[in-house]
């Protein structure tokens, strides 16, 4: 390949200006995922510029004043899977990240019982052993055994997955030509520590990636209601109950979280999520990238087999000789590449598989401002519990009927939600002695099976929410001075993610590793030359973690320096 | 110590092993509890002059060089393949769908209701064939955790594996009664909707055994599965194994971490350097072994294995064949599945995680007397209908529940077979509770733990590990449907612990 001179003429001396421009790399989407491959990239050097359709940068993070006086993050709502050495790389403490560990789990129960996991192992034993003495004998196991293979995870997601696939070929294929990588020294290592983990602990891993998380919880557990508490890590985000297959892989995508160094900690951000987002962009500018808003993206550019750049919905031009996408594949693969520019017959089927991505979202967010704290039966009095999350999960059964009404394209009647008071922790959030209430409500289908989802069902879907809440905080509805009801068709049109689905594209199997989201673009690199994807449908994607970007942008990065080192720069794709 | 092998169980299974280890000169006694052999693939006469088939009766999966190596033709086996593969009746709102063995006659069918479908066809069959022939390598011999990176390697396998089924083939195909007959095929004795992730497994599965380009063609016994049985039992004996009936094994004899024999349940002690149980995993380490001589870990195991996918089977003698709505003759030979659409599976699996009865019950129904009359007395034809996707533990106990179910079985045919009722002579009905009591199915479960990706593969267990750990016994080998590949008549658990057997 060639490089544009921008790049190759040494790296960092672009002109931008709006409109067009001529810059060394252009990544699409401002979300975390895209803030983060643009900051590695300005880190090293090259001239980068992020293009974002929407007006504020942020994606499904972004904070908002969505009432008068209350400022919060509209769609997500915690922080754990923010990896590590993004955080250090980017420096992003220094540029605002401020996590406040959310310390406490409480499910309340019919009947004013309740669940409440606290940090102390000491309270929490005495909590689950009120239920069952065996289950909270049984927990410290299991969570030891949930950071074994959350571990595992971790060190896995520090390989791309076609090297991994490649290294773990040589070591059990007789013939892996198809898998033609190089492997670095630290992805071999990687391959060497899976395939020789002690049969029990791959024994687990497979388990993870096949069974329901009801079934894996039972292998510890009897108590239904810890199993329903435990199990709805295993389905946030997913069109999926506990019941079904492929949910423990859920389970375990949520643990490889760490919040300062302490494993499995859900953090919250002073500010709200889309904080996270600006300390990220904060981290980006400091080192030279530019972000534009309202720059919708139309096109790919390519010339001769390789990406040039890309033509703005507004027909402006910008070039450059790297474009990563943050987008999901629908977007990326489809909509923004032309079939035709991929070299070879490589582009054929792209935008037919992409179209086969399960991405439908599942969940609704409805927000409240609320004038007082809420009184839950089990736990009436302000108390640390406010500070934690509240999960209503009462039990299995709940939560797969919940499921079952989706499935056949209803919204779920008496919801599964997951929330936070996000006011408790960051008071600036809401006018003094008022809280929002961020409920995370499941099952939300993003297409119903009768009608649109217009006003009255989105009104009906949060009186079913309002009237949950009440039947384990009496008097909530009294309460309640606003109500925003966002379902996935919303999530969809304010965070451009098809179909809704938070983590763009359900973590399953079938859409993980060497299918995520591609079997042709596993690996960062999309068939078109010069042309990356960086988004949470990469690679084990999904949640704020920036992990899949920031292996996207060592990728190019590489990939740059293999051609900087070809003689003559010419011929060579990398 | 004995050199001789005792078989725990005389279903296919545990004769294939019984028939390939006395072959190899082994000395081999096969315990059966039960008057006649055969197991979940026994022949009865449930029903006075008829041969009722109480399992499976398609041997469209089995190892077809074990049975030249066993000489089953010589023993009495005769096979015949039905014309068709599975079909779906017409209804009131849905279209008869037939599937044949030949494409271009499934193709012209399928022109009738969707010309979209018609053309997706060949190309199904083509891909369905070639991952089916990725995968049967891995079938046919005891896997190790390792071999899992084979399949992380080869992404459209895993897909198409880990996939819901439903989804998988929605790519493809439009007509509700393709796609219910396609799921009907794949979902018997499986305890999950075609909605699930990892029902694209059976499927594989099936395809990837029946061994050939054509759709799992469906092949039976004449005289019922229980003739597989008597030529496996005749081969057995003819190379000197000795095979008892109605010998109860209630004890696994272990000593010092080896096995020693068998106990029978009448005090009987049989000697035996090697013992193959071909019961389920719990009736093995829990009934015949004891907990007691485990440890803790390995029963907590052991009492996690899943037996979803509970099944009953209504066998009725009919006065003439029934009048299915839209289905010719032909069409009757093979799989009748009475489903709609892929949501009648789906809603059957939900109403069983409820611990209930579905309301619309899907039948897999055979008309078995349509390719072998001799199956009934003159002018009588045997209907089974198989009830997939039952609870075990069912709300309010299986005795209210027979009538219950009998009930909405009988009103589920008449509507797919108008005046079916009326040819009614006789019915037999076997329960999940039955399965259990009587051929030793934990919790009803035919294919002796549930056939999902989380209970296959590597994590099924094979002749002598279980993913990845040895037994926890000497001289045990496992050889039953609970051991990989899986359930079905296949004969591969047992040839597989005759050959891990052979090799020491």
């Amino acid at each position: 390949m060639t490089l544009e001179p921008a790049a190759a003429g040494g790296i960092g001396s672009g002109t931008p200006s709006r409109g067009g421009g001529r810059f060394d790399a252009i990544v699409v989407g401002a979300g975390h995922n895209g803030l983060v491959a643009a900051a590695y990239l300005a880190r090293a050097g090259l001239d980068v510029v992020v293009l974002e359709s929407s007006p504020e940068i942020g994606g499904a993070t972004r904070s908002e004043e969505a009432f008068p006086g209350f400022r919060f993050s509209v769609f997500s709502y915690l922080v754990s899977l923010l990896r590590p050495e993004v955080i250090h790389e980017l420096d992003l403490v220094r540029h605002g990240l401020f996590l406040v560990p959310t310390a406490s789990t409480l499910n309340p129960l019919p009947g004013g019982d309740c669940l409440f996991r606290e940090a102390d192992p000491q309270r929490t034993y005495r909590h689950i052993a009120r239920h069952s003495r065996r289950d909270a004998e049984a927990l410290f196991e299991y969570k030891l055994e949930m950071r074994r293979m959350g571990h595992l995870m971790y060190r896995l997601q520090r390989a791309a997955p076609d090297e991994l696939a490649a290294a773990i070929g040589d070591r059990v294929a007789e013939s892996a030509e198809h898998l033609d990588v190089d492997v670095s020294a630290e992805v071999a290592d990687i391959a060497r520590y899976f395939l020789d983990l002690p049969a029990a602990r791959l024994r687990s891993f497979v388990q993870m990636l096949t069974m329901s998380s009801a079934d894996f919880l039972g292998q510890w557990f009897e108590s239904d209601v810890l199993k329903a508490a435990l199990s709805s890590s295993s389905i946030i985000g997913s069109m999926l109950s506990p019941r079904t297959p492929g949910s423990a892989y859920v389970l375990l995508h949520h643990y490889m979280g760490e919040v300062d160094g302490v494993y499995r900690e859900w953090g919250f951000q002073k500010g709200g999520t889309g904080a996270v987002a600006a300390t990220i962009a904060k981290a980006a500018r400091s080192h030279g990238a530019e972000i534009r808003t309202d720059s919708p993206v139309a096109r790919v550019l390519a010339r001769d087999g390789r990406a040039t750049g890309v033509v703005l919905a507004n027909g402006d031009e910008l070039s450059a000789g790297v474009v990563m996408s943050s987008a999901a594949p629908q977007i990326s693969l489809g909509r923004l590449l032309d079939p035709e520019d991929v070299p070879g017959d490589a582009g054929a089927g792209l935008a037919l598989r992409a179209a086969r991505w399960q991405s439908g979202g599942c969940a609704g967010k409805v927000n409240l401002a609320i004038s007082g704290l809420p009184r839950f039966e089990c736990m009436p009095e302000p108390g640390p519990h406010l500070s934690g999350g509240i999960t209503i999960a009462p039990g299995l059964d709940y939560v797969d009927r919940a499921y079952d009404e989706a499935k056949y394209g209803g919204f779920s009647e008496r919801p599964f939600i997951d929330m936070i008071i996000p006011s408790v922790l960051d008071p600036d959030m809401a006018p003094p002695g008022k809280h929002v209430l961020s409920c995370f409500v499941q099952y939300a289908p993003y297409e119903l099976a009768a009608g649109d989802w217009d006003d009255g069902k989105r009104e009906a879907f949060g009186d079913a929410v309002v009237r949950t809440l009440a039947e384990y905080a009496p008097g909530i509805e009294d309460q309640i001075l606003h109500r925003q009801v966002l379902v996935p068709p919303d999530i969809e049109a304010i965070a451009g993610i098809p179909g809704g689905n938070i983590f763009h594209g359900e973590l399953r199997l079938s859409q993980l590793f060497l299918l995520r989201p591609d079997p042709a673009a596993a690996a960062f690199r999309t068939p078109l030359p010069g042309y990356y994807l960086c988004g949470s449908s990469t690679q084990f994607g999904g949640g704020i973690s920036g992990g899949p970007a920031r292996l996207a942008a060592l990728r190019v990065l590489d990939d740059l320096r293999g051609v900087e080192s070809a003689a003559g720069g010419g011929g060579e794709t990398p | 110590m004995s050199d001789r092998v005792a078989i725990v169980g005389g279903g296919h299974n545990g004769l294939v092993a019984a028939a390939l280890l006395a072959r190899s000169g082994r000395d081999v006694v096969l315990l059966e509890a039960r008057p006649e052999l055969g197991g979940l693939a026994a022949t009865r006469e449930l029903i006075p002059g008829h041969r009722v088939d109480a399992g499976s009766n398609d041997l469209g999966m089995f190892r077809r060089s074990v049975m030249e190596e066993l000489e089953l033709g010589g023993h009495g086996l005769e096979l015949i393949e039905a014309p068709a593969v599975a079909a779906v009746p017409a209804t009131a709102d849905s279209s008869a769908v037939v599937l044949w063995p030949e494409v271009a006659r499934t193709v012209e069918g399928l022109g009738q209701v969707s010309r979209r479908d018609a053309a997706a066809w060949p190309g199904f069959v083509f891909e369905l064939a070639e991952r089916a022939a990725a995968l049967e390598p891995l079938l046919s011999r005891p896997l190790e955790l390792a071999d899992m990176g084979r399949l992380l390697i080869a992404p459209e396998l895993l897909r198409a594996l880990s996939s819901p089924l439903e989804e998988s083939l929605r790519e493809r195909f439009e007509n509700p009664s393709l796609l219910a007959a396609l799921c009907g095929v794949a979902l018997p004795a499986t305890g999950l909707g075609p909605r699930a992730n990892g029902t694209g497994w059976p499927l594989l599965f099936h395809c990837a055994l029946c061994g050939s380009d054509r759709l799992a063609p469906v092949v039976r016994a004449r005289g019922g599965a229980g003739a597989l049985a008597s030529a496996l039992a005749a081969s057995a004996a003819a190379s000197g194994a000795e095979i008892r009936t109605g010998a109860v094994v209630s004890r696994i004899l272990v000593d010092a971490g080896r096995v020693a024999g068998v106990r029978l349940a009448d005090g009987e002690r049989i000697e035996a350097g090697a013992v193959i149980s071909t019961a389920t995993l719990s009736v093995t380490f829990l009934d015949l072994i004891g907990a007691p001589l485990l440890e803790p870990r390995f029963v907590r195991r052991v009492l996690n294995v899943k037996y979803r996918g509970a099944a009953a089977r209504l066998a009725l003698s009919l006065d003439g064949l029934p009048a299915f709505r839209g289905l010719e003759r032909p069409a009757l030979t093979g799989r009748i599945v009475l489903a709609e659409q892929p949501d009648d599976i789906e809603r059957a699996a939900d109403a069983a995680k409820y611990r209930r009865l579905p309301d619309r019950p899907w039948i897999e129904a055979a008309l078995p007397t349509a390719l072998d009359p001799s199956l009934a007395p003159a002018g009588r034809h045997l209907l089974l209908a198989t009830v997939h996707h039952l609870p075990f533990n069912l709300e309010g106990g299986w005795a209210a529940g027979r009538p219950e179910l009998l009930g909405r079985v009988a009103a589920e045919l008449e509507r797919w077979a108008p005046g079916i009722g009326d040819l009614v002579r006789e019915h037999a009905l076997l329960l999940p509770t039955d399965y259990e009591a009587e051929y030793g199915a934990t919790a009803g479960g035919l294919h002796h733990g549930e056939m999902n990706p989380s209970q296959s593969l590597w994590l099924r267990p094979t002749a002598s590990a279980w993913a990845g750990e040895p037994l926890p016994v000497d001289g045990l080998w496992l050889g039953g449907a609970g051991c990989h590949p899986g359930g079905g008549l296949t004969g591969l658990p047992g040839m597989i612990a005759a050959v891990s057997l052979l090799r020491g």
